[in-house]
């Protein structure tokens, strides 16, 4: 299966305590095998919009489309690394196949590729509780390739880190989604992250959403972290900062 | 921890030790009977408290075991369905509030002398610990963790088998170190009225000793039933250290 | 057939069916009965365990267990249930657990007069038990709520005399306080108390009008067919008891390691008196049955009109005293 995109056409969504709704007539097209970030003041809703692509939330109103809905074609990494406490790395990176595939032959393989592609395979028989937070969530990333995703959804996966951490991760799960060629929408609060790592910012915001700035990157993959340094990667960053 | 921190607690024990002793020599022997006298107590009846620990001990092992299927029967009912839950929340309250001494006699009629009555006694006592354990335990699944197993379109019992039951095992264990010791007391409160002596089990030498002024020997049987206690207590945390001690617990990192 | 071996043919059948009635060794069909008992195991059981001892009641053709009770045993009650064939109770626990529809009925009464009572120091000046009101101040040990303690306080007239604090079941207090009064059974309390050194003088319930039949024989109603089988030989073992106690004395002793030797002995002289009686061993008759019942209405624990009619036989003429 080829990446999907990702429309969001005419959406309506409401808390059920809200006042106003959240959401209302919402458009947005993400386009298949890109990577797309969106931008936003914290609390505007950009996780909800996530949660909605993923079939987490119901919509009101409007259509969303996000690829099939067969299990393991689309994959969420969360802000926190929601790793199972009593089982191994390994263990966790198989979870998705336990529940789509449970007697697959090729579990162990896939488990092992999906380690590789994060640079965890000498952890694969911790618990979780002996890894750093960085390494969780590369365990939380590995988890969400294991099914050879064609969409990925990603809620914030670098907050929670150090900055030096935060860079190291920033590359693994970069060469990991250009290897998988999916399509990946990420949502973070952090612009410069965003313009480092995306081919697409759209920044979001106001009460109903809406897009404020659709911005194109058009650095070329792969990106070094010396780009953070590159005048051209500044410039675009303030562009998204004037909106929000 | 050094030497000194060591040695703490048995100073505190020794200092303990000797109050009791003062107090005993001098209280008439029938009101109190001290350490060395316990003790003494103790080595001369060795065969039955022994033979009546293994009675009083096996009843409680038993109770514990029927009050952890109930509970955890009885929780996972209330956890999949909310109906049943407030129809019979109000009644599993009710098995905690029963005081056990008093229906012990009726459950002698029922279940006439031997082992079942300080079984069930102690099955009562420790029910309700490992309902609650069961109950929250199962309902204190992480949302994000529920979401990620509904992603990938986990079946209700996939989520109980891979997700709620081993995050509900710490609430369950916990309940489990509480009941422990609750145990013991309900199989020497069943012992007291559903115990004849054939075979001894602790609270009825408790309770025959004391009524022949024996205070020595009453005594003896109360810390033979506290070590009883002690026991089941660490039973419960090896139990916990073996199943969960890998990823849940105090760590310093 | 011939007359003559019509006559052998007869007389075999008759000899066969008559060896059926007896018992040898090898018979396997012995009737088994479990007899609960209403206290822990002590003499005032005697007869019962030289019964089992003696082989009184295997010649009988029973294959009794005897399983000890306790405070509160609820012998009747297991027998109600079908949990035991011979229960051991006092005739007024037989009154008032029958109207509870306990189907019991009271067949031999081995204990003649009640062992109830009350216990003072043997210096002490009350002799009598009707003079304990007429002592100032005066405060009984006693199990409070129970039917001796609602006679004595409502009946007797303690009431307002006598403050009553409840008994712990422990001779300890009586044995450091010489003004102590409390309650007793003349199987128990005063011997405990001789032998840890504080001689006792037992008043007996009688005296106050208070005297139902103790260590009473009940079995189902109706009562099963082996009834006066083992009467009979309950008799029979009281009897043997009452000449040798030793040998049973020695498996009481075995089965509560609370009596002794010395214990057991002033136990089993001190009770004599009150196993025996003027009627016989385990006589009952139905004037002493209904004033124990008239007692039990006047505490209003029997309703009005009930009467002891019906709650036990007798199932063997009295015999007469060895």
């Amino acid at each position: 299966m080829s990446a999907p995109p990702v429309r969001f056409r005419q959406v309506r969504f409401s808390w059920p305590d809200a006042e106003a709704p959240l959401l209302d007539a919402f458009d947005l097209t993400v386009h298949p095998g890109q990577v797309t970030a969106i931008v936003g003041p914290s609390g505007c809703g950009k996780s909800t919009l996530l949660k909605l692509a993923a079939g987490l939330l119901p919509a009101s109103a409007g259509h969303i489309e996000a690829g099939s809905d067969h299990p393991g074609s689309r994959a969420y990494v969360f802000q926190a690394p929601t790793l199972l406490p009593w089982r191994t790395v390994a263990d966790n990176v198989g979870l998705p196949l336990d529940i789509c595939s449970p007697a697959a032959p090729d579990r162990t393989r896939r488990v092992e590729t999906a380690l590789a592609q994060v640079e965890l395979a000498d952890a694969a028989h911790k618990l979780p509780h002996q890894l750093s937070g960085g390494m969780q969530m590369r365990a939380s990333l590995a988890r969400a390739l294991v099914t050879r995703p064609t969409l990925l959804l990603l809620d914030e996966p670098f907050s929670a880190l150090d900055a030096a951490t935060r860079r190291r991760v920033q590359q693994v799960f970069a060469r990991a989604w250009t290897h998988a060629g999916a399509t990946v929408l990420i949502v973070t609060h952090d612009i410069d992250e965003a313009v480092l790592l995306a081919d697409r910012v759209v920044a979001v915001g106001g009460q109903p959403l809406t897009v404020r700035h659709d911005l194109t990157v058009p650095l070329p993959h792969p990106r070094s972290p010396a780009l953070r340094h590159d005048p051209a990667l500044g410039a675009l960053v303030q562009q998204v900062e004037a909106v929000l | 921890m050094s030497l000194p921190d060591r040695l703490l607690p048995v100073a505190v024990g020794v200092a303990l030790l000797g109050a009791w002793q003062g107090l005993a020599s001098a209280l008439p022997p029938f009101l109190m009977a001290g350490p060395l006298e316990v003790g003494a107590a103790m080595a001369d009846h060795a065969p039955t408290l022994l033979t009546a620990a293994g009675t009083t001990g096996t009843a409680a092992l038993a109770g514990l075991g029927i009050a952890t299927l109930a509970g955890l029967l009885l929780g996972a009912l209330f956890t999949a369905s909310r109906t049943a839950e407030r129809a019979l929340y109000p009644y599993a309250l009710l098995v905690q509030t029963v005081p056990v001494i008093a229906i012990a006699p009726l459950l002698v009629v029922w279940l006439d002398y031997g082992w079942w009555v300080s079984t069930v006694s102690a099955a009562i006592v420790s029910f309700f610990p490992l309902l609650t354990g069961a109950h929250v335990g199962l309902r204190a699944t992480d949302p994000d963790q529920l979401a990620l197993l509904r992603l990938y379109g986990a079946s209700p019992l996939q989520q109980l088998r891979l997700l709620r039951l081993p995050a509900a095992l710490p609430h369950i264990l916990a309940g489990l170190r509480t009941a422990g010791g609750l145990s013991v007391i309900g199989a020497v409160v069943g012992d007291f009225v559903g115990s004849n002596g054939q075979p001894p089990s602790l609270g009825f030498v408790v309770l025959k000793a004391a009524a022949s002024a024996d205070v020595a020997r009453s005594f003896a049987a109360v810390v033979v039933s506290a070590i009883l206690a002690l026991a089941l207590f660490g039973l419960t945390r090896a139990l916990e250290a073996h199943t969960i001690g890998a990823w849940h617990g105090d760590r310093s990192r | 057939m011939t007359r003559s071996s019509t006559v052998l043919a007869l007389l075999s059948v008759v000899a066969l069916t008559s060896g059926c009635s007896g018992n040898t060794s090898a018979d396997s069909t012995r009737i088994p009965i479990r007899l609960v008992l209403n206290w822990y195991p002590e003499p005032e059981f005697g007869g019962f365990y030289e019964g089992v001892l003696g082989d009184h009641y295997k010649d009988a053709g029973f294959d009794v267990t005897i399983v000890p009770g306790g405070p509160g045993a609820p012998s009747l009650e297991l027998l109600g249930s079908g949990k035991a064939q011979v229960a051991i109770t006092s005739a007024d626990d037989l009154l008032v657990k029958r109207l509870k529809g306990v189907k019991a009925l009271g067949v031999w009464a081995a204990f003649q007069h009640s062992p109830q009572g009350l216990m003072v120091h043997a210096d002490s000046p009350i002799t009598d038990i009707t003079q304990v009101p007429t002592i100032e101040n005066a405060r009984v040990a006693i199990e409070v709520g129970r039917p001796f303690h609602q006679y004595l306080w409502n009946e007797h007239g303690w009431e307002g005399k006598v403050e009553a604090v409840p008994y712990g079941g422990s001779v300890g207090p009586f044995l450091t306080d010489p003004t102590t009064i409390q309650q007793a059974y003349v199987t128990s309390e005063p011997c405990i108390a001789d032998a840890k050194g504080a001689p006792a003088r037992f008043l007996s319930a009688r005296d106050t009008g208070w005297n139902p039949y103790g260590t009473v024989v009940a079995v189902a109603d109706p009562a099963p067919p082996w009834t006066e089988d083992f009467v009979k030989a309950t008799a029979h073992a009281w009897k043997a008891y009452l000449r040798s106690p030793d040998h049973a004395n020695t498996e009481i002793i075995a089965q509560n390691d609370q009596l002794n030797v010395g214990l057991i002995g002033c136990i089993t002289e001190l009770q004599r008196a009150y196993v025996t009686g003027d009627d016989g061993l385990g006589a009952m008759t139905k004037a002493r049955w209904e004033h124990t019942a008239a007692n039990l209405v006047k505490l209003e624990l029997l309703p009005e009109g009930v009467r002891a009619e019906g709650a036990w036989v007798d199932v063997l003429e009295p015999e007469p005293d060895q």
